[in-house]
């Protein structure tokens, strides 16, 4: 609030509001620059998303079929077959 | 903004999660949920290396055919990376308890998780709760 509240003396220049962006954002906690960040990349993160969305090649899939493949991918990926 | 006056709530999501998500397009619709809710997800390099083993079996790959790589960005571009402390939590199903070093180390809230042994812990340090309610849990 101070910052803003003195933000031009008279005769003097005030910091660019970029700077005071910078300011507020280095102030922040790193779990909120990290949604600040997430908000302001909304649009491209939710392209981005939509395409991985897109890419699912099968639509009828019961939970109970999806919870069986992951149990079985759980067990069995990356295991090598014995010889 | 939002994110400068609600408090972030911080939860951690099982591999089992993040795949059911993919198979059923809900990839747009987490990162809405993150984003609206103020959530905080938190991973780890055993939690990449797990999901990018499933992502490789076979049969998964037959239903998400992008490059494996795509699919662990996705979750890098929502989630903080932690490295965390060991707690030598022994869960019921030892090969998870790598998601309770990263829950404790993070503070979280809850645990995410489609695995029933996991849900249905009375020790666990951790509360857990199914997908289903986790998609319930806000609007």
């Amino acid at each position: 609030m101070s910052t803003i509240r003195s933000y031009q003396k008279p005769g003097k220049k005030g910091p660019s509001i970029f700077a005071l962006l910078v300011d507020d954002i280095s102030n922040m906690s790193s779990s909120k620059q990290k949604l600040l960040w997430m908000q302001i990349n909304k649009e491209k993160l939710s392209s981005f998303a939509k395409e991985v969305d897109a890419s699912v090649t099968e639509d009828n899939l019961t939970p109970q079929d999806i919870d069986s493949l992951i149990q079985e991918a759980k067990k069995n990926a990356g295991r090598k077959k014995k010889s | 903004m939002p994110a400068g006056r609600k408090k972030v709530k911080r939860f951690v999501i099982d591999v089992n999660c993040y795949i059911t998500l993919f198979i059923n397009r809900e990839t747009d619709w987490l990162l809405d949920y993150v984003i609206q809710n103020n959530i905080e997800i938190f991973i780890d390099d055993n939690l990449l290396v797990e999901l990018a083993r499933v992502l490789n079996y076979s049969k998964i790959k037959k239903l998400l055919p992008l490059d494996s790589f795509v699919y662990l960005n996705y979750v890098r571009l929502i989630s903080t990376l932690i490295e965390p402390a060991s707690f030598q939590v022994i869960s019921p199903v030892p090969e998870d308890n790598y998601l309770y070093d990263i829950a404790l180390s993070a503070h979280a809230k809850l645990l995410v998780t489609g695995e029933q042994a996991l849900l249905h812990w009375e020790n666990t340090p951790v509360e857990t709760v199914s997908l289903s309610t986790f998609k319930k849990l806000f609007r």
